[in-house]
């Protein structure tokens, strides 16, 4: 009896012991795999980088002035020799601020003081 | 105490009694023999030890570098990380400067079958247009490793890579890419910005100047890796990232360095002149809006480029401005109450200084004239009497606070600029004070008469506004004449262009209101003056709040004539031009000022 108990313990320690050490294999295999995954993921993003600069490149190529002149003179466009500036006096007072006027924000009453005392606000 | 009491382990470990050996041996023949033993194995035991514990230490110590470092090569790879460079971009954040990813193709012959090698070096000849013999050659050869071609686009490794050749490598570089300029064959600011060679070092201009800031700081990575090469990257790995360069943003506008590229470049050849450029200047700032030279090159292609058009003409050459430093010399005075505008001299034509006979261009009787009239007409007697009306030290202070005689400090590399004189003759000051004589580079020439444009306040010349966001810390700004002194000086050179020699830079709708100032003057070769000229204009618009200072030289045109040599008429329609892109671009409207 005492033999028998004594096996069974054995053979539960080493199922133990098994269980861990396959439970350790898996866990080493998928963090090798996470590990290629990422170096992969890694690759990929050096390579959409690279990507990227060339996009990059290719946009800055095509604003460039000596593009946009080529687009111009492909649609006809010209350059005007006898350009000429005229001094126009303008409609509107440029220096006004754009926007309402600041007084509209005012209470009711204090632009009704105001228009009393001739003061703004 | 009885030996025989000691129990056998002891007996060796124990002193024998104080009765010498001779002795002991007399009484205990018979055990003497087993202690010896002992003591031999002892003996043969601690040399045994000795010599492994030796051996492992001559292996885990002395040859501990070697051995670990062989190791480390099996399974430990160090990867660089190569910091990005860092972007130039125009005021208005345009790119004039980017990166591009190139592919450097390499080649293992080793590890090339036989039966592989035809493939190979056909695909390879056909799409990097290598010569197929050359490949033939080089596959045979039983390399380790070779590059078959540098620098690809993306476009062919494409190809490459769909190919699946074995032994073939491609390996991304980082390469600098410049936007195409204003003339063929030519980048966008090429003189200004400079190159990056294949090394990744900034060469020359901004890309020089500002080497550390662009570079950025290369990291690495340590990683280890299985028997097949393949990185483990949750392995105990040690990195340290890369830094990238910092981006910077150039005061230049890129639409206006384009129209002065085509525009210096069409000058120089309609005056069959050597070469031109043209410096233009934001007024109240100092920054650099355009810096063009023609000929110029194509960055893109630096290595093939002829060497003499990487040289920058305009800070890293000095030439002798001629008559625009009439205007400093002019100011100056006016400052010093020397004179006025309406001071009036009499001017036959040539005044004899330290028994020297100095000409006006003309070699004409002018009789009596005004300073406005001599600045009108670039006289250089009146320029002469104007220095000898101020002093020889007043004259030698007002050149340096103008900043002559040191760099402007321009934050590009190799400016290159004379220092003035130690011992002045009367000769050399008079010559001087008309643009003879002194030694300049034209980034000083442009700031100095920028200073008469922005009320007498010199500003520090620059071309880098930001780095990495951050606004790049200049020199304060200096008061170098009075601000009527300098209103004087712009009327004076707004009287230029409507009554004087700067008649073909009036632009319509400005022409009351730009100042300007023309200049020519013979180049020195071999100790002598030769014929051959520098054609100089400057000027600014609008005259009572300018926008904009700009400088064009050309040098030795060749018209024909002397007279359509002269700045004036060579370098003063090239301002025009450029002028009325700025006022299209920039949106300048006239003062609406009365004629002076």
């Amino acid at each position: 009896m005492r033999l028998t108990a004594g096996f069974t313990r054995l053979c539960a320690a080493l199922a133990v012991l098994l269980l861990a050490a396959a439970a350790y294999l898996v866990v080493a295999a998928q963090a090798t795999q996470s590990s290629y995954d990422l170096a992969r993921l890694k690759q990929q993003n050096e390579q959409l980088q690279a990507e990227q600069n060339q996009l990059r490149y290719q946009s800055a190529t095509l604003h460039a002035p000596a593009r946009v002149e080529q687009e111009a003179q492909q649609l006809g466009m010209q350059r005007r020799a006898d350009q000429r500036v005229l001094a126009v006096e303008a409609g509107v007072d440029l220096q006004k601020p754009i926007g309402p006027d600041p007084a509209d924000d005012l209470p009711r009453w204090q632009r009704l003081l105001g228009r009393l005392f001739g003061r703004d606000g | 105490m009885a030996v025989s009491d000691f129990p056998a382990g002891q007996r060796r470990l124990s002193s024998p009694p104080r009765q010498g050996l001779s002795g002991s041996r007399r009484q205990e023949p018979g055990g003497q023999l087993p202690r010896l033993r002992v003591l031999w194995l002892l003996v043969v035991a601690i040399l045994l030890a000795v010599t492994i514990w030796g051996r492992l230490a001559y292996w885990q110590v002395v040859q501990h570098n070697g051995l670990g470092q062989l190791a480390g090569d099996q399974y430990l790879h160090s990867i660089p990380l190569p910091a990005s460079r860092g972007l130039l971009l125009d005021r208005e954040m345009r790119p004039l400067a980017v990166n591009s990813t190139v592919y450097d193709v390499t080649i293992a012959p080793s590890q090339i079958d036989v039966a592989d090698r035809d493939r190979v070096g056909g695909v390879l000849s056909l799409v990097l247009g290598v010569d197929p013999q050359a490949m033939t050659t080089l596959l045979a050869s039983g390399k380790q490793f070779a590059y078959v071609a540098r620098r690809q686009p993306k476009e062919k490794v494409d190809q490459l890579r769909a190919a699946r050749l074995p032994g073939v490598d491609l390996q991304a570089v980082e390469q600098r890419q410049y936007l195409p300029g204003g003339v063929p064959n030519s980048t966008l600011a090429s003189q200004l910005l400079g190159f990056v060679d294949w090394n990744g070092r900034g060469q020359r201009g901004v890309e020089q100047g500002y080497q550390k800031q662009l570079a950025g700081r290369p990291g690495h990575e340590s990683s280890y890796t299985d028997l097949y090469g393949r990185q483990i990257v949750l392995g105990p790995d040690s990195r340290v990232p890369a830094q990238n360069g910092a981006p910077l943003v150039l005061t230049v506008d890129a639409n206006i360095q384009y129209a002065a590229e085509q525009a210096i470049a069409q000058g120089v050849q309609d005056a069959k002149a050597e070469a031109g450029s043209v410096i233009v200047m934001d007024t109240q700032t100092g920054g650099i809006v355009a810096w063009a030279s023609a000929p110029g090159y194509d960055a893109n292609q630096f290595a093939s480029q002829d060497p003499n058009r990487l040289r920058d003409p305009i800070a890293a050459q000095v030439y002798e401005p001629g008559s625009i430093m009439k205007v400093v010399t002019l100011a100056g005075a006016i400052d010093n109450g020397s004179i006025t505008p309406e001071t009036t001299i009499n001017d036959p034509g040539y005044i004899n200084v330290g028994g020297v006979t100095l000409h006006d261009y003309d070699l004409a009787n002018h009789g009596t004239i005004t300073m406005t009239n001599v600045l009108e007409r670039s006289l250089n007697v009146g320029a002469v009497r104007a220095e000898e009306a101020m002093g020889k030290d007043a004259y030698l202070r007002n050149l340096k606070a103008f900043g002559f005689g040191q760099p402007s400090g321009i934050d590009v590399a190799g400016e290159s600029a004379s220092p003035l004189r130690q011992q002045w003759r009367d000769a050399e000051l008079a010559t001087a004070s008309y643009g003879q004589g002194v030694a300049v580079n034209m980034v000083q020439m442009c700031a100095a008469l920028n200073a008469v444009s922005n009320g007498g306040v010199y500003v520090q010349p620059h071309v880098v506004q930001s780095e990495a966001g951050r606004p790049v810390p200049i020199a304060a700004p200096r008061q170098v004449i009075s601000a009527q002194s300098a209103a004087t000086m712009r009327m004076m050179m707004r009287s230029v262009v409507q009554h004087g020699a700067g008649h073909l830079a009036r632009i319509p709708g400005f022409e009351l209101d730009e100042g300007g100032k023309t200049g020519t003057s013979n180049i020195p070769e071999n100790g002598k003056y030769s014929k051959d000229v520098w054609a100089s204009y400057a000027g600014f618009l609008p005259a009572d709040n300018p926008r904009f200072t700009m400088l064009v030289v050309v040098k030795h045109p060749n018209n024909g004539s002397d007279d359509h040599n002269e700045g004036y008429y060579v370098s003063a329609p090239i301002w025009k031009t450029i002028a009325q892109q700025m006022i299209l671009q920039w949106r300048i409207a006239p003062e609406n000022l009365q004629p002076v």
